[in-house]
């Protein structure tokens, strides 16, 4: 049984058995029946028609990243072109005008370096006014904090005051009942007073 | 353009170069699908699923060394995604309420053959229990051996290999069923 069992595995690992290997697999019922069915789901995974996937946004795979930096771009295409020019010169333009065509070059040169320097100060810039958002961002939410703890704190200051009036005026209610009830004692004869007597 | 081996696409990829990751992505999406479009039997599902797997993908790719093939990454965290979109789809409903599909696909449509195939395919696969069907899924579709199956999924190879004779005991009572 546990040769069977050998046998079966190596034949779904894909493995080639001999004549006689498959002959004594095919003798045992439930082997037969578990090749048989083993079979079933290899036609099916031969004969599967790979279903093409619709139209998505691949994009949307990527979380949000820091934009790439243009000016980086920029900068990097400036030196490039600074190169080219400069091989060009040396290698295009007869001797003669050399000595102009360097000094045309060296003033290429420094002008795309002055923008070099003028994209990396713009990359400061923009740097900074996002550091400077954050912060305000992060005091306008400090103060949305503030503002509703302030209106918190002014809503309890109102019903605390509220329950005070109330109680003053049940009690100016209550004193005045007291009084009432004590004038009206003073008024009553001492007669009328029950005296408790055994 | 060029010829890009995967290692340069992936090394490109891991720098944060957009156009390697999206070329990777390409490269991968058409057995990604049929991955999920298998095991989840609805094409909308499949295709929640394989976005949800490239974005693990993308966000784990800082951390792919190059131990295993990228595909046998890329699968692994297939099978992980899978399980987990399995688990949380069940709390909605059981795969066995789930209305056969047909696939909508136009292509499709033109070919009843194809049709019918992916059909009988859908309904012997959503007989099975999730973990066998896995099982099925790797062994038949994908041609892993039994210690790629254990290594893939976590389990033992002898797990695996009861996990695959279950699944196929279950095709036998279902083709019984189906011939009556």
């Amino acid at each position: 049984m546990a040769n069977l069992e050998a046998l079966f595995e190596q034949w779904l690992e894909g493995n080639v058995l001999s004549d006689a290997q498959l002959q004594q697999l095919e003798n045992d019922p439930e082997y037969r029946a578990l090749m048989s069915q083993a079979q079933v789901w290899q036609q099916h995974s031969r004969e599967y028609n790979t279903v093409p996937v619709p139209q998505w946004d691949r994009q949307s795979t990527m979380p949000q990243v820091a934009s790439e930096s243009v000016f980086g771009v920029a900068g990097i295409w400036a030196v490039a072109a600074s190169v080219m020019i400069c091989s060009l010169v040396f290698l295009v333009m007869p001797q003669q005008q050399a000595p102009e065509l360097l000094d045309q070059v060296a003033k290429q040169t420094q002008l795309l370096e002055s923008q070099q320097k003028q994209i990396d100060q713009l990359q400061k810039i923009i740097t900074a006014q996002n550091e400077l958002q954050q912060q305000h961002m992060y005091q306008l939410a400090k103060e949305a904090i503030a503002t509703g703890r302030v209106e918190r704190q002014e809503d309890i200051n109102s019903l605390i005051t509220y329950i005070k009036t109330l109680r003053a005026q049940d009690q100016a209610y209550l004193r005045m009942q007291l009084n009432d009830l004590a004038e009206q004692v003073q008024e009553q004869p001492m007669a009328a007073i029950a005296k408790n007597q055994e | 353009m060029f010829f890009q081996s995967i290692e340069t696409l992936i090394a490109k990829a891991q720098q944060g170069n957009k156009r390697a990751w999206l070329k990777l992505v390409k490269q991968h999406e058409s057995q990604v699908y049929n991955y999920c479009l298998r095991m989840l039997s609805n094409p909308d599902d499949a295709m929640d699923l394989m976005q949800e797997v490239f974005i693990s993908v993308y966000k784990s790719l800082p951390s792919f060394r190059g131990e295993s093939s990228f595909n046998t990454w890329v699968f692994q965290i297939v099978h992980r995604r899978s399980v987990e979109y399995y688990r949380r789809r069940k709390h909605f409903q059981s795969l066995d309420e789930v209305p056969e599909q047909a696939c909508e696909h136009s292509e499709l449509e033109s070919n009843q053959l194809v049709q019918v195939q992916h059909q009988q395919l859908t309904t012997m696969l959503n007989n099975l229990p999730w973990e066998q069907r896995l099982v099925v899924e790797l062994k038949f579709f994908q041609h892993c051996t039994f210690e790629e199956i254990a290594e893939q999924l976590d389990i033992s190879t002898n797990t695996a290999k009861s996990r695959l004779y279950s699944a196929l005991g279950k095709l036998k009572v279902h083709l019984e069923a189906v011939d009556g």
